[in-house]
């Protein structure tokens, strides 16, 4: 049975509504349509559908549970891949460059008297790039795949880029209540604590960079 | 079928064919069982993605008839772990022979 183009804006159209993300609708909507082309059907093209939706995935509130099982196993993945790509910077050769960029922030903290908008324009940059990266990937995921449809890749993302909006939330709290009490804990910020914040600060935007960019990796051939 | 044994029949199918489809690999199962195995999407899915997720698969997009086909193949890790997984079906087959080829005991 072959849908009419009528036909298949509707199959899309029903599918795209019963599934949240793009990558288990494409897979659901291919298979139902290979399964229209090769199996004989008798009747009309929506039980045909309904049929294939209850005897190959055993209905609507099985699909969206092998939705919300492939959204656990995406993010799982991918957050595993970037803790992957983060500690890489730890292992050889990768430790090299953490280590030059270590002695190099440390011995500029230790003997330059940098100016505030130095660490404010850091701060800046570690907290935005994430969110300008984030604004990207949504722009370049729309480009790539003519569709707006929320991937389940989102959430992988937006996870591991909103930690430094929660890390500045949560010191900033710190700051607050130590304030309230008449401490200021940045009088006593010495040169290795702020190389260790910075140094890791680079390590988390490079590592969420290599994430972007392997997103990005997938091969579409046309 | 036996818990275990659906990412072993797809580890396999790979190995095999190269790279497959989801529903490409439910008609092989199929086929190759003479319709005795079906093997439902709602359980293949979510084992592909898990075996993805472990990083035993990869998988490539490709444009078919205007739709987006996801295809799913083996990684060199994947390719490893077939050879593993074939032996652990073998030796679970043999024992479960061995057990029911046990007759009982005359006293």
């Amino acid at each position: 049975m072959k849908p009419t183009p009528q036909q298949d804006t509707t199959i899309r159209q029903y599918l795209r509504d019963s599934l949240r993300y793009r990558e288990t609708y494409e897979e659901v909507y291919d298979h139902v349509l290979t399964a229209l082309e090769q199996r004989p059907f008798t009747g009309t093209l929506e039980e045909a559908v309904n049929q294939i939706l209850r005897e190959d995935f055993g209905g609507y509130d099985q699909m969206r549970a092998m939705e919300n099982d492939a959204k656990r196993q995406v993010i799982s993945d991918g957050v595993s891949k970037y803790l992957k790509f983060f500690a890489s910077y730890f292992r050889w050769p990768r430790v090299f460059y953490t280590l030059g960029a270590v002695l190099v922030v440390y011995f500029t903290l230790a003997q330059v008297k940098l100016e505030p908008i130095v660490f404010e324009a850091i701060f800046a940059m570690v907290v935005f790039t994430p969110g300008i990266l984030s604004l990207r990937r949504y722009y370049i995921v729309g480009y790539i795949f003519k569709d707006t449809k929320r991937s389940i890749r989102d959430d992988v993302f937006s996870r591991i880029a909103t930690v430094p909006t929660r890390l500045v939330v949560f010191v900033g709290l710190f700051i607050i209540i130590n304030m309230d009490k008449g401490k200021n804990i940045f009088d006593n910020a010495t040169p290795p604590v702020l190389t260790a914040l910075y140094v890791l600060s680079g390590v988390y935007l490079l590592s969420l960079v290599e994430l972007y960019k392997d997103e990005f990796k997938l091969s579409i051939t046309k | 079928m036996l818990k275990g044994t659906l990412q072993t029949i797809i580890l396999k199918l790979l190995e095999d064919n190269g790279r497959m489809y989801g529903y490409e690999i439910t008609q092989k199962v199929k086929e190759v069982s003479a319709g005795e195995v079906m093997l439902t999407e709602g359980a293949l899915y979510p084992a592909l993605h898990k075996l993805e997720g472990e990083g035993l698969l990869q998988t490539t997009s490709e444009i078919v008839d205007g739709r987006a086909r996801k295809y799913y193949s083996l990684t060199p890790q994947g390719g490893k772990a077939v050879t593993s997984k074939m032996e652990e079906a073998r030796a679970f087959i043999e024992q479960l022979q061995n057990l029911l080829d046990l007759k009982p005991a005359i006293k």
